[in-house]
């Protein structure tokens, strides 16, 4: 059965929808800086997402409101489904986070801790802040319903779950989204890792040394053929695979051998029955520390040769965590539209250690196929294969 | 639906760690909670239920929430008696309404306490719901694809369509799928909140009461799952509904109501079942858990092997229906559990012999 | 070497293998006591991680008030007991000057 990307929204320090972050790129603009969202002496920059637009729910409720920001963005903007022809209907909703799904309240806590009792404004907002519930609430539609929390391959694995569903006949259409926000619990607890870099992020550059982390969100809108027909409208891509696996290996170091990630990724070619030299590119996770970079190197290595071309946009928009797997399928579809991708930003000396080097600059792309790639902790490793068809499916 | 084959059982409350002390628990029909210091009942898990060194070795750093979760996942997969590369390539879904919150909150006591530039990498790693994934992962040594998912309501039947739609698809054989949550002092204090608390320990899960009272729970309970009927050991899964509310099918020998007192009024269960039907509840032997549908399935499995139905302890006189206050033989070749939402859903898990 | 300076470096001993039985995860039945000064803290000898390696900067922060600034210095201070101690000793009187 084949998937249908009809609609995409995204939402990141790139820019707020298509036209900005393609700019952003384009320019090779990194809008990074000191956190502001909140008080902090951590000194790592990040990507925050400037003027958020909170209209729909109270500010505090970040992570919501940027995952209903890009549901905007895809309904209100490119996409052929409309609020309207969803109203009612029974859709498939799978949304990523990390953040958005814990009860981290630091003043609720506080004054529990103090004295016993505190107030239930914050507990409240969390009970009524399920993503995926919300989201079907928001657009007044009902069927499968799950927030997936499954670190930063949370945003692919939910794309995957929205495919699962749609090939078993639970549903038609499907969003399936990742959205987080930039909050003091990932940002310290990245920084006592040791894997936050005090400087911006320079993926798989002999001199990285560590991640920047960013907020964002982004949906894709998957539909089934049927569906596509019985409204006549464009798709704009297929989701040809996915492939998942687990290393089983360590709670947050991914196995230097890559065997789990090389099995996303054989998993996800063969569902798209395409050979590794059929990919235009690769969106690799490339988060800049030593372990992701070095691990993917050397899967991307073994399987597409030292020739690949591949990028990691994370100098443009931070790691997002639970969007990142989603935000970085739809920069892949964008790339395959537009038919270029950007510069992987921070990159400038290959690392001997990994010997293959993304693209340095602005890099025209010919073919249909793109690869997305997500690691996460956990020993989660999940692979997308995007294409962008030949013909218009114009049905 | 194609029935789901359930291979193995594994679960892990306030009733021990395994089988045989939960279909105890269950022959008794009511096990008294736990009291805290300060009066507030829970059906905690005792502590000596999650030593194991040898399952455990390569978890040492486990917590609780983790150790829960590896001990019934790896629980069910010895009941299934599968082979090591069949385990390799099993997939895991692990369902949770709350995560591990306790991990949240010692991180949150790390910045209160040390600052931010100062905090446990090894909490914040726990922070993480799928950190238990991770070591049951690890220790199992299955390198399928592996998610964690989350949701208050029916979550757990969530994970079960998931699981079909791998298994339809050919993603996998097999699905290793659970449910874990946890009880912490902040959650008991949000419980007493937010809901009622039954402060003498009892629940009345077979009431339909307006304004229910709780007694929270805690544990694990997986299953093994999969599409081959030959290896069916406790029956299979026929359906898997979420849906308003509404009459329930009167096609079972025995519902089995997931009155769990955390979802608001119990009412819509006397709607979904009128008078004179076979009804069982069991909360009263693991509390009010977001994900007791996985309790309550384990509970349907066994009574579908054993051919026996399990006592239920009603304290005050049950609706009209008809209900075995203590454990008897019975014939039983299909049972349906109903479970509901705050905003008046329910979902239906069929289980047939 | 002076006694004090012994005294003082066998005082940091113990309480390092006090601070590592309890901070980090999963050596709750190890004896402090038992560790011996020279045994390998990584691979072999008590077979810490990674995890346990950025634990230790955090404890060295937390009770010793010092930064490790870049883990490839870290690798050869956190070789035993030993080293970490010396490292701890000398830094102190760094810190305290």
């Amino acid at each position: 059965m084949t998937i249908f990307v009809t609609g995409v929204g995204i939402i990141s320090a790139a820019g707020k929808g298509e036209e900005e972050t393609l700019e952003c790129f384009y320019e090779g603009r990194r809008n990074a800086g000191p956190v502001s969202l909140f008080a902090s002496d951590i000194k790592s920059p990040v990507y925050e997402v400037r003027d958020l637009f909170c209209g729909h729910f109270p500010e505090r409720l970040r992570t919501l409101n940027l995952c209903l920001a890009a549901i905007d963005d895809a309904l209100e903007g490119n996409c052929s489904v409309t609020r309207a022809a969803l109203k009612g209907k029974r859709i498939g909703v799978a949304i990523g986070t990390t953040v958005g799904s814990i009860l981290n309240d630091l003043d609720f806590y506080r004054e529990y801790r103090k004295t016993g009792k505190a107030s239930m404004v914050a507990v409240d907002h969390y009970l009524q802040g399920d993503l995926a519930s919300v989201v079907h609430s928001f657009l007044e539609t009902h069927g499968p319903s799950v927030t997936v929390v499954n670190a930063c391959t949370s945003g692919a694995d939910a794309i995957g779950m929205a495919m699962s569903w749609i090939k078993a006949g639970l549903c038609e259409i499907a969003i399936a989204g990742g959205s987080d926000e930039m909050n003091q619990v990932p940002l310290s607890g990245f920084r006592s890792l040791g894997i936050l870099s005090d400087s911006l992020c320079a993926p798989f550059d002999r001199n990285r040394n560590g991640l920047n982390l960013g907020e964002g969100a982004a949906v894709l809108i998957l539909e089934n053929e049927t569906s596509l027909r019985q409204r006549g409208q464009r798709a704009r891509a297929i989701i040809r695979g996915y492939g998942s696996s687990n290393d089983a290996h360590h709670l947050t170091a991914p196995d230097p051998d890559g065997q789990g990630l090389e099995r996303a990724v054989t998993t996800a070619l063969k569902a798209a029955a395409i050979r590794p030299d059929q990919i235009s590119f690769i969106n690799v996770h490339g988060t800049a520390t030593r372990d992701n970079d070095c691990v993917e190197g050397l899967v991307l290595s073994r399987l597409f040769g030292r020739q690949a071309k591949f990028l990691s946009t994370k100098g443009y928009t931070g790691h997002t965590l639970g969007a990142a797997g989603v935000l970085e399928a739809s920069f892949s579809l964008l790339a395959l539209e537009q038919e270029w991708i950007p510069q992987s930003a921070g990159f400038s000396e290959e690392d001997p250690t990994i010997g293959i080097s993304p693209v340095k600059e602005r890099t025209s792309i010919e073919g249909q196929l793109a690869l997305s790639t997500s690691l996460g902790f956990g020993g989660c490793d999940a692979a997308l294969v995007i294409e962008r068809p030949e013909e218009e499916f114009l049905f | 639906m194609k029935p789901l084959s359930i291979e193995g059982l594994g679960i892990l409350c306030a009733c021990g760690r395994g089988i045989e002390k939960f279909e105890c628990a269950l022959r008794a029909g009511w096990v008294a909670p736990q009291f805290s210091a300060d009066g507030r009942p829970a059906y905690r898990v005792n502590t000596h239920d999650l030593v194991d060194r040898e399952v455990l070795k390569k978890a040492r750093r486990a917590d609780r929430f983790s150790k829960m979760t590896v001990l019934a996942a790896h629980d069910a997969m010895v009941d299934s008696s599968l082979q090591i590369e069949e385990i390799r390539e099993t997939g895991v879904i692990l369902a949770t309404a709350f995560g591990a919150h306790s991990a949240i909150f010692r991180f949150l006591d790390n910045i209160i306490d040390y600052g931010e530039l100062n905090v446990s990498p090894t909490t914040f790693a726990h922070t993480l719901h799928n950190a238990a994934a991770s070591y049951l992962t690890s220790v199992l040594g299955c390198r399928g694809p592996t998610l964690t998912i989350t949701q208050f309501y029916f979550v757990f039947h969530q994970a079960l369509q998931l699981a079909y739609s791998w298994l339809l698809e050919g993603r996998v054989e097999r699905v290793l799928v659970g449910v874990t949550d946890e009880i912490s002092s902040v959650m008991e204090y949000i419980c007493d909140e937010k809901l009622s608390i039954a402060y003498d320990g009892r629940m009345h899960p077979l009431s339909c009461l307006k304004r229910p009272k709780v007694v929270p729970g805690e544990g694990s309970a997986f299953f093994l799952l999969s599409l081959d009927p030959a290896r069916k050991r406790y029956g299979s899964i026929c359906e898997i509904e979420i849906g308003p509310s509404r009459a329930a099918p009167e096609d079972v020998d025995l519902s089995v109501i997931g009155a769990n007192a955390m979802a608001g009024s119990e009412k819509l269960y006397e709607r979904a079942l009128k008078d004179g039907l076979d009804v069982a509840a069991y909360t009263n032997i693991y509390g009010g858990l977001m994900t007791g549908a996985g309790f309550e399935c384990v509970a349907s499995a066994l009574m579908l092997k054993n051919q026996v139905r399990y006592a239920s302890s009603t304290f005050a006189k049950p609706k009209g229906w008809k209900v075995t206050e203590t454990t008897v033989p019975e014939e039983l070749n299909t049972i349906r559990c109903i479970a509901h939402s705050c905003e008046g859903e329910l979902a239906f898990l069929k289980i047939e012999k | 070497m002076t006694a004090s300076k012994e005294e003082e470096l066998a005082a940091i001993r113990r309480e390092l293998k006090e601070l590592l039985v309890s901070m980090l995860a999963g050596l709750e039945e190890i004896d402090p006591a038992d560790i011996k000064d020279d045994e390998m803290l990584f691979e072999e000898g008590l077979g810490l991680d990674s995890l346990d390696a950025v634990e230790i900067v955090v404890l060295l922060q937390r009770h010793f008030g010092l930064q490790v600034k870049d883990m490839k210095e870290g690798r050869e201070i956190f070789k035993s007991i030993d080293t970490l101690s010396r490292y701890i000793y000398d830094n102190r009187l760094k810190e305290n000057k």
